[in-house]
């Protein structure tokens, strides 16, 4: 598609792609009409002959079928570049066949809806009030960085588990709660209350973010929609060391969440750490910060004679004590263990702890709400073991 | 809105068949699509929605005038009666240029009518559309079965029931036999190209 070309543009929530393809329909246009969406990995193509569409692409679909997605795509921007086109023709049909077909699906529910008007789908993930679930409330909310607000009526689902997105909220007023879909039913990991952050550290880095928890509203909840530009922009030109302890501490939380979920489920991480040796505990290395380069290490706590697993960590994250991103992990609270291959290089935390005092509200809100997170999901995790170990 | 082809000068516009499901919209567009098919345009297009057919296809009206030098061509829709079907409905009725709501005379029916009529009165005004101003007819279908003994409403009471506000031309018909089914047809596109013809006019002034 050669950015040159686009002669129209513009986004469907204000003109459907059904109407969009009736006008291109009656121009009798040619050329490649380009969907981009927040909510999906990569962007969508419909190839348009002479006004009628002879092929479609969504990812790995293709033809009518990839067509027929590209129907439940009511946030997308639209780009249209009129240009010869030389793709096969694989779709045949009339084209007001093709959108009545395809808004058709999308009302039987056929084709998914993609975008901030699916999340409006009511949940009945929640049933019963479980107020013994952990409450992380957030530090004083930075307005600042509050673009928009959004209401969500309860039970309502804000993200969704494994759906593409990467908005970014604030909690202003009430409460969600955060839980796993999980083969076996739904893990509730953690309630979030006001000040507290729905979407992660990692989704302002990865373009096309999978959401790794469902979150939804428990009563009425006020959201603040986050200035995500803004916050990329600051996250992109931070040092890359502190952009890797972000961004691994990220994946901590994320790590521990899955035990947490699977604890729930009776599926319980016994650490083993035969053949490893201890690297950092409450004794030895202590002040110290790693980043791995190679090998592989563990973290996990002496719960009696249990050994409990918080999260494993490989190459590329970091290891060791940040005193200003507390998790209750090492080396007070676990020890980390290291294999024969582990290699890494120690990092100045000084000087990245000088970077971290000069981040905006926000970012600096959204590290320390990650590591909160962290440290009671931690808690939660083992909690259920104890528990377990009891029975 | 009709829409303009300045490539082909022709002006297409959009004749949508409303009503209950089961009353006969689908009867009255694939009578229409067999018995006139010299104006038909294209293959009719049948989408399956629940409970009811969504049909299409160009309609040509031969010999009911142009406007402004430019040939007519309408697009028959029905539209889809399950509540479900929103996206379908939104598009179908967008832009509508005139509308025939077929009515089903069976007695037991009256209830589905009424809210039908309701229905597309609430539709057309999320779209900006004045069920009072835009081209409409109606259609009391079902006729045949007077003779079959199953009870159905008189086209006094029906009238009294669905047309004492509207006041528009209505139009006994049964769709199975295919009678009143071109009459309701023609009335209607006259309606809407004295419409169109009124609009534009009233646009450059003349």
């Amino acid at each position: 598609m050669n950015k040159s070309n686009v002669v129209l543009k513009g986004s469907l929530s204000f003109i459907n792609l059904g109407e969009m393809l009736q006008i291109l329909g009656g121009n009798g246009s040619t050329g490649i009409l380009k969907l981009t969406s927040l909510y999906a990995p990569h962007p969508g193509y419909i190839f348009l002959e002479e006004g009628n569409p002879v092929n479609a692409e969504n990812g790995e679909l293709q033809g009518q079928e990839a067509l027929n997605t590209l129907f439940g795509w009511m946030d997308a921007q639209f780009e249209f570049s009129a240009e010869p086109i030389s793709s096969q023709k694989l779709i045949k049909k009339n084209r007001m066949e093709l959108i009545l077909d395809g808004l058709r699906m999308v009302d039987d529910g056929a084709v998914e809806k993609l975008g901030r008007a699916s999340v409006q789908k009511q949940s009945n993930l929640i049933t019963e009030d479980e107020s013994d679930l952990p409450l992380v409330r957030g530090p004083l909310i930075d307005y600042i960085y509050v673009v928009d607000e959004e209401e969500f009526a309860n039970g309502r689902e804000i993200v969704i588990q494994e759906k593409y997105g990467n908005w970014l909220w604030v909690v202003l007023k009430g409460t969600v709660e955060v839980i796993r879909l999980m083969p076996e039913g739904v893990s509730r990991i953690v309630r979030l209350g006001e000040g507290a952050f729905v979407g992660s550290l990692e989704s302002i880095a990865e373009k096309g973010y999978m959401r790794n928890a469902t979150v939804v509203a428990v009563g009425r909840v006020q959201l603040g929609v986050l200035d995500f530009v803004r916050i990329y922009r600051e996250f992109v030109n931070l040092s890359e060391h502190l952009k890797i302890i972000l961004r691994s501490l990220d994946k901590r939380f994320k790590q521990i969440t899955t035990f947490c979920a699977d604890a729930l489920m009776n599926h319980m991480h016994m650490a083993d750490v035969k053949g490893m040796k201890p690297f950092i505990t409450d004794k030895f290395n202590k002040e110290k910060v790693f980043m791995i380069t190679s090998g592989q290490v563990k973290i996990v706590r002496k719960e009696g004679r249990q050994l409990v697993e918080l999260c494993h960590l490989s190459q590329g994250d970091i290891v060791g004590n940040i005193p200003f991103l507390q998790t209750s992990h090492e080396p007070f609270a676990a020890e980390a263990y290291i294999d024969d291959a582990f290699e890494a290089t120690e990092i100045d935390i000084a000087v990245i702890k000088e970077e971290y005092d000069n981040l905006s509200n926000t970012l600096m809100n959204m590290a320390q709400h990650t590591a909160t997170c962290t440290s009671v999901t931690t808690r939660r995790v083992v909690d259920i073991y104890k528990k377990y170990a009891d029975e | 809105m009709a829409v303009i082809n300045l490539k082909n000068r022709q002006i297409e516009c959009k004749l949508v068949y409303y009503g209950p499901g089961r009353s006969g919209k689908t009867a009255n567009l694939e009578y229409i699509n067999k018995n006139f098919s010299k104006q038909v345009a294209g293959k009719m297009i049948s989408i399956d929605t629940e409970g009811d057919r969504t049909l299409f296809f160009d309609f040509l009206p031969i010999g009911l005038g142009k406007i402004r030098g430019c040939d007519v061509r309408v697009q028959l829709y029905t539209v889809p009666g399950q509540v479900k079907y929103r996206a379908t409905r939104e598009l179908v009725l967008r832009g509508a240029d005139g509308i025939i709501f077929v009515a089903d005379s069976l007695a037991v029916r009256r209830e589905k009518n009424m809210m039908s009529l309701k229905d597309l009165h609430e539709n057309l005004k999320k779209m900006g559309l004045d069920i009072r101003r835009i081209p409409l007819s109606l259609q009391y279908n079902k006729r045949d079965l007077e003779n079959t003994g199953l009870p159905i409403m008189s086209i006094e009471k029906m009238e009294k029931e669905l047309n004492r506000q509207l006041k528009v031309q209505s139009f006994p018909t049964s769709a199975l036999t295919g009678e009143g089914v071109g009459k309701t047809l023609t009335h209607t596109i006259k309606l809407i190209l004295a419409h169109l013809q009124k609009e534009f006019k009233w646009a450059d002034g003349s």
